[in-house]
């Protein structure tokens, strides 16, 4: 009995061992929310799917190379209700994007606000539903 | 003979997997009863677990108690299996990839090696101890192991939105 329990905790320990090495790896994937970027550039995908939405665009930057983006954001039915649809968007659509980029730098973010060439909003939630 | 990456691209392909991944509903109503499934795997096995540690039910015979959880955990799992296949095929690729998934699927196996060892060895003697408050050491072992096993593959699934 006392050894089941000792072992019960040992291996208890184990896991949280290992849950901190998990901890790790999910920091270097998970967002800098700390600050935002804004990126414009052309729509080359746009994938209304679960169970995040995203959106990929060729981008310029200051030299004038073209950089490839990814914008994930809410789930198909959140957008839904805010009004999206899977033709929201389309290849060729010139949009900006503001976002959380992740944390291990690559071109990837969060979508905070997208707005259309013609300076319309998307917005990402409807009213109550702000995430 | 196809690789396991192809295997994975073909099945995000098929109707079902590109219904699940597309459709407004489909894939949280799946991810619900996934959860309703895990609740009656875990919680079965897990019952059964604290007995044969000695930590719970210890009147109860250990044999009856399996007779009667045992049932639920298979159809817990059948849940599980169902549901599961259909949130990975909407997301097949993505979970090849997965460190979260990868971690889920070989702790499924362990706990899979964990339940048929503790059947084929220590359950056979279960007579002899049926009764007992205590179980053998074999026993207590393969509950407890059963226990981390399934409490990790909770997390690790839970992870592979996170990683």
């Amino acid at each position: 009995m006392k050894n089941a329990l000792q072992t019960v905790f040992a291996v208890a320990a184990i896991c949280l061992v290992f849950a901190g090495v998990l901890q790790a790896h999910h920091g270097t994937a998970n967002y800098d929310m700390t600050k935002l970027v804004v990126i414009k550039g052309t729509v080359t995908d746009f994938q209304f799917i679960n169970p995040h939405v995203e959106i990929f665009i060729d981008a310029k930057d200051d030299k004038g190379n073209v950089q490839k983006w990814q914008a994930e954001t809410n789930s198909p039915n959140l957008l839904h209700r805010a009004g999206w649809t899977k033709d929201s968007l389309k290849r060729g659509d010139v949009i900006t994007i503001t976002g959380n980029r992740a944390k291990d730098g690559s071109n990837l973010m969060r979508l905070d606000k997208i707005v259309l060439s013609d300076g319309k909003e998307l917005p990402l939630a409807n009213g109550s539903n702000i995430q | 003979m196809p690789s396991l990456f192809s295997l994975c691209q073909w099945l995000e392909h098929t109707s079902i997997g590109t219904a699940v991944r597309e459709s407004l509903w489909l894939f949280p109503v799946i991810e619900t009863v996934h959860l309703f499934g895990i609740v009656i795997l875990v919680g079965s096995t897990s019952a059964l677990d604290l007995r044969l540690l000695g930590l719970a039910m210890r009147e109860q015979s250990v044999s009856k108690l399996a007779e009667r959880l045992l049932p639920w955990a298979w159809i817990g799992f059948i849940i599980q299996v169902v549901t599961g296949v259909l949130l990975f095929a909407s997301e097949a690729t993505k979970c090849y990839t997965n460190l979260g998934f990868q971690i889920k699927m070989l702790l499924i196996v362990l706990a899979g090696v964990n339940a048929v060892v503790f059947h084929s060895l220590a359950y056979r003697s279960v007579a002899k101890w049926d009764d007992a408050a205590s179980a053998p050491f074999m026993a207590k072992f393969a509950g407890c192991m059963s226990i981390v096993l399934w409490f990790g593959i909770v997390a690790a699934g839970r992870w592979i939105a996170f990683l």
